[in-house]
């Protein structure tokens, strides 16, 4: 499952008025999770989890709308290599890279970390555009060869 | 830039996006404002300074407020120059 926050997550799991996935699952199955959410609430989750004996563990992905297509996604497992062994060939499906991090809120951890620098890197890099567009230059750049620049809209040295 | 000190992931995916002004998603302003607050906590929960983070997540929450939490998150660009738009 790959779902938008943790609370949404714990109502999928463990049911919100209707039946979760707990109430199907037997001892020994494992519930992967790729949703990006504090590792503190997958730990909690596990830990629920764990009282039935079905392991839940951390797997968010990262690589963007065209990775997942093109299933070359960076998978982040918080579980050890013989855990994730079994299902390797269905993260392979999605991702070029699987990385396994040990323990149980791992994934989310460094996911959160990757996303810290994109998303920061991002807003800077709007910044930066937003000033490229500013008026004493801003007809002045020479057109670039970038496939970036081969729309219609005015070149950028980018 | 993409051949220079500055490249980065989203530099090469999201450029394209940029130049043209396109904020069709993608990866949802919203998402990126909650994917930032989730990674604000956990990097405050160990005492790490978080200066510059806070200052993207505020961006992006302004963004939101804005009424752009449902365009790319590259879509911080309407926010910064509302005056542009699509070209």
């Amino acid at each position: 499952m790959s779902l938008p926050n943790d609370a949404i997550v714990e109502k999928i799991v463990f049911g919100d008025g209707g039946p979760g996935l707990m109430a199907s699952a037997r001892a020994g199955d494992v519930i992967v999770d790729l949703s990006t959410v504090s590792p503190a609430s997958t730990r909690r989750l596990a830990e629920r989890a764990a009282t039935k004996g079905v392991r839940l563990i951390d797997a968010p992905v990262s690589g963007s709308v065209s990775g997942a297509q093109a299933g070359t996604l960076a998978v982040m497992i918080g579980a050890p290599k013989d855990v994730v062994a079994p299902f390797a060939p269905v993260l392979r499906a999605i991702g070029t890279s699987l990385f396994c991090l040990g323990e149980v809120g791992r994934g989310n951890v460094l996911k959160l970390l990757n996303n810290l620098v994109a998303l920061t890197n991002q807003a800077a890099l709007c910044e930066a555009a937003s000033a490229s567009r500013a008026r004493p230059w801003a007809k002045s750049w020479p057109r670039a060869r970038a496939r970036a620049s081969s729309s219609n809209a005015s070149s950028r040295p980018w | 830039m993409a051949k220079s000190s500055g490249a980065s992931f989203i530099l090469e995916r999201k450029l394209p996006a940029l130049v043209k002004h396109d904020c069709r998603p993608g990866f949802f302003v919203d998402l990126a404002r909650k994917d930032l607050g989730v990674a604000l906590e956990l990097a405050e929960s160990v005492g790490a300074r978080t200066a510059l983070v806070r200052e993207a997540w505020k961006l992006y929450g302004e963004a939101s407020a804005a009424g752009f939490g449902t365009l790319d998150s590259s879509g911080l660009l309407s926010l910064l120059e509302p005056s542009t738009g699509k070209e």
